[in-house]
């Protein structure tokens, strides 16, 4: 980390001004109750390492890694500090100081190299269990797989081979570097970013978007061959690295937009993650790119912020009217849904209110909030694996909120909330409740306007 | 007895809990208070229950080693600011609810218990727990009885000091009295109970707390009032008072303050105004209604430049985010605040108000001002840097005249805060030689070794003289 990275991050932590607030927010703390589990103890230690009054222990390590990333330190703090920020550069200081963990190295190998993680998949691999293969016996005490696999086993065949074959109608497009999918009437064009979590373990979210998206009249634009959009490199630290995956995604944008009908078109996420990532591309990439960078930042969106642009009542209608029948005023019998609002989707970027619309506005669903709809499900991308019996404990808490609501399913926006989801569901002996992506629940709309 | 040492008989003492030292253990060195320094304790004990708090007592009673009772770390008063002889006794970890008695309108909790959760639960049955300071959505109970905390909600329903009925507490020793109890009338023996309350930590270790619970008010009706200066404003405090309307809440912001919350919140506040303040009555609907008016009026007459009164929930909402949110817009302006709590008889705030403002020019500092105008309780809040060593010391220096004034106007140094590390300079100058020594005797007498959270509230006599 260079001497001016270095002041701006001191200047940052300045900024914290102790209030604990962050204590309220913080699932970690909720399950620990201990300060260096909370953004504050862990700026107190940070600020400490900058200073060289403590070193980079391994304990000091340990608890700056015992952190879901969530984000939700920084929604609740007073003073505006950019917690997520601090949390990820610290990383990168332990990165430089003492590598990643063997295993972690390993599995970013494979997040680097799109080819390495689809061949994988082509497999019929398990992505994580095959990238986390302890290789030395170092970090090995610190991996504790829980029995049977930590995801689903991996479907067959990704989104972006089955629309490669065409599924959906897709079509080459941008002289092969992106696939396009466009509806009877073209009234615009989308880029939709499908990430790594859909493209490999949940094909069927991707294709439900973009169901959602053609019945809308939208033309949808999809990579052929999406780099992962950093996230799991940069909040790991290794900062560079989510860099050039950036610069990658940036330049498929540059040419694939050049498909589009209009100039920039929006860019639209099914995962709020990798969105947040896209944000922050910004400060990610190398000089060169930063203007295109924030040029891009702006047109993020999430897929229910681009929905219901204009309002859910227009988009009921649009609905109904794809789907051939009419939509809110269905009399049919109603089945309870219950909505878990992601981390990177409520917390980070303030999208609480639009999903719920979009499934209000369902024909025969009855929305029932459950009691801590924003508690995080404790996924927090590989938190899991090095931390499995808080995440647990933190899911657990998620999957009792939901049975209680006696909700035939579960709908959210983020596919690894999903996953997790679907594990503490399971772990809890519910997995007879269903758990979506909102976008799916659209998609079955559509699907039986169709029939 | 090193680090290592201690720990080892500190997991022995508190099997069910948790015992850290080394790196970690600075993350419990300071708490909100700027500018305090604080170094990484000996070790923290986060007991499990509470027969082990009074192992670890019983053990640091008799190795001569300082312990830090410490709730959420969230005062302002440098209350748990450690030193590295000394253990943390995380009592964060006892946070049982233990019971609502709906009969006698009681909760008994665990003083790990976060307030607002208390709040919450209490509320889901009817009932009501009054005392809510700005930081309930962390503090706890424990933090709230050592600290005397009080709240928005003062001016009608009293502080926490006034919802305590009685308490469990760790001696020094490690021994276990109760205080008090769940009768509402209660005068067998001294009152021990009231001693404790507001002692921070340094007279006893609170392991129970039973509160007192009223009915929830039905109705609510909130506020906000524009004036074109602080004395005005002030002036219509003094007339709500006087026309016999006690309003739960009756607060104040001044310019600095007003101008940070617009930039901040867009809240539709004037940034021109020099005085703004926020009322909100409560109890039975016909009397809000009656009541709400009479505020109005009293507003009015002292020259109220604009009156708005929420209608729903929304606007009521939308009133109370100018208040909520104040301590957050100083916060942006610069890295640092100093929240200060120096408290005056009421009808002697435009006097306080005008002095923070003399004292913010000839220090060169920038002094936010807003809180609890009813009862006196004002938050002289000045905006800093705790890197810029120079600047801090004109801050330190403008506290001090603040404090000044304060105890000039017939006040005190703290309404809630509490005295801690911060104000205990200052302890003389408000209670004089003979007061310190009282507060001595009765600190002896209870943990004679001087045990509990050493160096607070106290002054060492080597200070009391150099002031
Ligand atoms: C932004 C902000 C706003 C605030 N607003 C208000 C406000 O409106 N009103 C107000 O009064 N205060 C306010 N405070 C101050 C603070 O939140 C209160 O003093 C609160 O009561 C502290 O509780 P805590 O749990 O954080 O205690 P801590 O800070 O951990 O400890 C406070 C004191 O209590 C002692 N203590 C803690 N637990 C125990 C126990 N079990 N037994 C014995 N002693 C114990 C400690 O030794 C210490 O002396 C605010 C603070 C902040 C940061
Ligand atoms: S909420 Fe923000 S300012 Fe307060 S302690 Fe946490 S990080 Fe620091
Ligand atoms: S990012 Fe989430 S888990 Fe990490 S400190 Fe903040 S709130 Fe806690």
């Amino acid at each position: 980390m260079n001497e001016s990275r270095r002041a701006r991050l001191q200047e940052e932590l300045a900024r914290c001004m102790r209030c604990g607030f962050c204590q309220a927010a913080c699932p970690v703390y909720r399950e620990r109750g201990t300060e260096f589990s909370v953004a504050r103890g862990k700026l107190i230690l940070i600020e400490a390492v900058l200073d060289g009054r403590i070193g980079l222990t391994r304990d000091v390590r340990d608890a700056l890694e015992a952190c879901l990333l969530c984000k939700s330190c920084r929604a609740a703090c007073p003073s505006g500090v950019r917690t997520d920020v601090i949390l990820a550069a610290a990383r990168e200081l332990a990165a430089e100081r003492y590598g990643h963990g063997l295993l972690k190295t390993a599995a970013f190998a494979a997040l680097k190299r799109p080819a390495l993680l689809a061949a994988a998949a082509g497999a019929g691999a398990h992505l994580w269990g095959l990238a986390f293969a302890p290789e030395d016996g170092g970090d090995l005490w610190r991996l504790r797989l829980p029995p049977g696999n930590l995801y689903p086993r991996l479907p067959r065949r990704s989104l972006l081979s089955r629309l490669g074959a065409g599924e959906l109608g897709a079509t080459a497009a941008a002289g092969g570097r992106a696939m396009k999918v466009s509806p009877d009437t073209v009234r615009g064009t989308v880029i939709l970013f499908p990430g790594c979590l859909v493209n490999f373990m949940l094909p069927q979210v991707g294709l439900a978007a973009i169901k959602v998206l053609l019945s809308m009249g939208s033309e949808v634009i999809v990579p052929s061959g999406q780099a992962c959009c950093g996230t799991p490199l940069y909040v790991n630290g290794d900062r560079a690295g989510a860099g050039r995956l950036a610069e990658t995604n940036l330049s498929w944008l540059a040419s694939a937009g050049a498909a589009a009908s209009g100039g920039g078109p929006p860019v639209v996420f099914v995962c709020p993650s990798c969105a947040e990532s896209w944000r922050g591309y910004p400060e990610m990439v190398r000089e060169e790119w930063t203007a295109l960078a924030r040029q891009v930042a702006d047109r993020v969106t999430d897929i229910s912020i681009f929905l219901t642009r204009r309002g859910p009542e227009e988009f009921l209608a649009g609905l109904a009217a794809a789907a051939g029948r009419p939509g809110r005023g269905d009399a049919g019998p109603r089945v309870t849904v219950t909505y878990h609002d992601p981390c990177h989707l409520a917390q980070a970027q303030g999208v609480r209110v639009e999903p719920r619309a979009l499934l209000r506005s369902l024909p025969g669903v009855a929305l029932k909030e459950m009691a801590e709809p924003g508690g995080c499900c404790g996924s927090g991308g590989t938190f899991g694996l090095f931390h499995p019996d808080l995440s647990r404990r933190i899911g657990g808490r998620k999957a009792g909120d939901i049975t209680a609501t006696e909700a035939v399913t579960v709908a959210t926006g983020c596919p690894a909330c999903l996953l997790q989801l679907r594990q503490e569901l399971s772990a809890a002996g519910r997995s007879a409740v269903g758990v979506r992506h909102t976008v799916e629940l659209l998609a079955e709309v559509v699907d039986a306007g169709r029939k | 007895m090193g680090g290592a040492d201690a720990v080892t008989a500190l997991r022995r003492l508190a099997p069910s809990g948790e015992v850290f030292a080394g790196e970690l253990a600075l993350s419990y060195a300071e708490d909100a208070t700027p500018g305090m320094g604080g170094r990484a304790p000996l070790a923290i004990v986060r007991p499990g229950f509470r027969e082990e708090v009074s192992a670890v007592l019983s053990f640091c009673n008799r190795e001569g080693i300082g312990v830090i009772p410490r709730g959420a770390g969230t005062n302002l008063s440098g209350g748990v600011v450690a030193t590295e002889d000394q253990v943390v006794l995380a009592m964060n970890g006892l946070a049982r609810l233990v019971e609502i008695d709906e009969a006698n309108l009681t909760a008994t909790v665990e003083p790990g218990l976060v307030t607002a959760a208390l709040h919450k639960a209490v509320e889901a049955r009817g009932l009501f727990y009054p005392p809510d300071p700005g930081s309930m959505a962390v503090s706890t109970l424990g933090g709230n009885v050592a600290e005397g905390a009080g709240g928005l909600r003062g001016l009608k329903y009293g502080v926490t000091r006034d919802y305590i009925l009685g308490l469990q507490v760790a001696l020094a020793d490690g021994q276990v009295v109760r205080l008090g109890g769940k009768t509402v009338k209660n005068v067998s023996g001294y009152d021990l109970l009231r001693l404790l309350v507001g002692s921070e930590g340094t007279l006893g270790v609170v392991t129970e707390i039973i509160v007192r619970l009223v009915p929830a008010p039905e109705a609510r009706q909130a506020m906000l009032a524009v004036f074109a200066t602080v004395d005005a404003a002030a002036a219509a405090v003094a007339r709500v008072i006087a026309e016999k309307v006690v309003p739960a809440t009756l607060e104040l912001l001044d310019d600095v303050t007003i101008r940070a919350v617009e930039e901040y919140s867009h809240c539709g506040l004037p940034a021109a105004a020099a005085a703004v303040l926020l009322a909100e009555v409560d109890g039975m609907p016909e009397a809000v209604a009656r009541e709400g008016e009479r505020v109005k009026a009293a507003f009015r007459a002292e020259g109220a430049r604009k009156v708005r009164v929420a209608n729903d929930a929304g606007e009521r909402d939308q009133i109370w985010t100018a208040r909520r949110t104040a301590v957050s817009a100083l916060a942006r302006v610069r890295p640092t605040i100093m929240l200060e709590d120096a408290t005056v008889p009421r009808s002697r705030v435009p006097e306080m108000v005008r002095a923070v403002g003399g004292i913010a020019r000839r220090h060169r500092l920038a002094i936010g001002t807003f809180g609890h105008a009813g009862d006196g309780n004002l938050h002289p809040t000045i905006l800093t840097d705790r890197r810029d060593l120079e600047e801090m010391k004109r801050a330190e220096a403008a506290v001090g005249e603040i404090f000044g004034v304060a105890l000039e106007l017939g006040g005190t140094l703290s309404g809630e805060h509490g005295i801690g590390l911060a104000k205990r300079p200052y302890m003389r100058a408000q209670f004089g030689e003979a007061g310190i020594e009282v507060h001595r005797r009765v600190k002896g007498a209870l943990d004679p070794r001087g045990i509990l959270n050493p160096g607070k509230v106290i002054p060492p006599r080597s200070l009391v003289s150099q002031r």
